[in-house]
C-alpha cells in the first residue's frame, strides 16, 4: 500500500505527471476512435449502395430478358 | 520512382494495407506497453529534476512527432503538386489531425512540466512560440483544405501552405541555440551523439518508436476511409446522373 502512494504521488509532482499522461492518452484514443468510426461508418455506407447496385443490375437484366 | 509509383494505384495500396495494419497495430501496442513500463520501473528519477523527468517520455516523443508529421505532409505536398501522385493529397489530409493533435500534446505536456520547473505553465521563448505557430499552420491546413467548393483548389491550397509553412520546422529545431531560452537544449539528435544517459535515453526511444507506428496505424486507417469516401462519391454522382 505505501509502496502504491509513492509511486502514485510521483515525488509530489503526481499533479503534473499524470494529468500529462491521461490528456496522452485522452487525445491519442480520440484520434483513433473517431478515424475508426469514420470508417466503419464508411464502409457501412459502400455495402449499402452496393447491394443497391446490384438490386438495379438484375431488375435491367431482367427487363431485359422479358423484351428478347 | 518506381517503387513510390507501383503504391499510386489505389487497389494496390488497399490491398497492401489491409495485409500491414494487424501487424503494425500489434508492434505499436507492444512497443507502447514496453515504453510505459520503462519510462515508470526502470528508468530513475532525474538528479535535478526527480520525478518529474517522467513528463519526458510523452512530451519529447510528442514533440518529435509534432515536426515528423509536419515534414511528411510538406514531403507530400511537394509529390502532389509535382507528380499528381493520387495518394499524396490524401495521405496530407489525413496527417493533418494526427500532427496537429501530437502538437497539442506537446505544448501541453510542457506546460504540465514547465510549470513545476521553471515556475511558469507557458513562456514565450523562441521553442514555444514557434511549436505555437506549427501548431496553428495545423490548423490552418485543415480550414484549407475544406475551404474550397472544388476538392482540388483546397488541396492545392493546403500543398502550398505547408511548403511554405516548412520553414517552420528548422527554426523550431534550432531555436534553443539561436535564441536564449528556458528550454533545454538537444540532447538527442545532436552532431556529436546523446548526450543523455542510456538509462533514459531508452525509455524515450522505444516510446519515439511507439508513437511513429502509432502514427502509422491512424494514417493508414485515415487514407482507407478517403478512398471509400471517393468511391462514395462516385456511386452517388451515378444515382444522381440515373435517376
Amino acid at each position: 500500500m505505501d509502496q502504491l502512494t509513492t509511486f502514485f504521488s510521483m515525488g509530489s509532482y503526481g499533479a503534473y505527471v499524470w494529468p500529462a499522461y491521461l490528456l496522452t492518452a485522452a487525445v491519442m484514443l480520440s484520434l483513433l476512435l473517431t478515424t475508426l468510426q469514420r470508417l466503419r461508418r464508411n464502409q457501412a455506407e459502400l455495402a449499402q449502395l452496393e447491394s443497391l447496385r446490384a438490386v438495379e443490375d438484375q431488375q435491367e437484366l431482367q427487363k431485359k430478358a422479358v423484351r428478347s | 520512382m518506381s517503387v513510390f509509383h507501383r503504391f499510386a494505384n489505389p487497389n494496390r495500396f488497399l490491398k497492401l494495407t489491409n495485409t500491414v495494419l494487424p501487424w503494425v497495430s500489434g508492434l505499436t501496442a507492444i512497443s507502447l506497453l514496453a515504453g510505459l513500463y520503462m519510462a515508470f520501473f526502470t528508468s530513475p528519477a532525474d538528479y535535478q529534476q526527480g520525478e518529474s523527468v517522467r513528463i519526458m517520455y510523452v512530451h519529447v516523443p510528442a514533440a518529435w512527432m509534432a515536426m515528423f508529421v509536419y515534414s511528411s505532409i510538406a514531403f507530400a505536398s511537394i509529390c502532389a503538386l509535382i507528380w499528381r501522385h493520387p495518394l499524396a493529397d490524401l495521405a496530407a489530409k489525413a496527417s493533418a489531425p494526427i500532427g496537429a493533435g501530437f502538437t497539442f500534446l506537446a505544448l501541453a505536456t510542457g506546460a504540465l512540466w514547465g510549470k513545476p520547473m521553471w515556475g511558469a505553465w507557458w513562456v514565450w521563448d523562441a521553442r514555444l512560440t514557434s511549436v505555437l505557430i506549427l501548431f496553428f499552420l495545423y490548423l490552418g491546413h485543415m480550414a484549407l483544405m475544406n475551404a474550397f467548393e472544388d476538392q482540388e483548389r483546397g488541396n492545392r491550397a493546403a500543398a502550398v501552405l505547408a511548403i511554405v509553412g516548412f520553414i517552420n520546422v528548422p527554426i523550431i529545431k534550432f531555436s534553443v541555440d539561436w535564441w536564449n531560452t528556458l528550454h533545454q537544449p538537444a540532447s538527442v539528435m545532436r552532431m556529436d551523439g546523446p548526450s543523455i544517459d542510456p538509462s533514459m535515453l531508452w525509455p524515450l526511444l522505444v516510446m519515439g518508436v511507439a508513437f511513429k507506428l502509432f502514427y502509422l496505424v491512424v494514417l493508414l486507417i485515415r487514407i482507407k476511409s478517403e478512398l471509400i469516401e471517393a468511391k462514395l462519391r462516385k456511386y452517388r454522382r451515378a444515382l444522381v446522373d440515373n435517376a
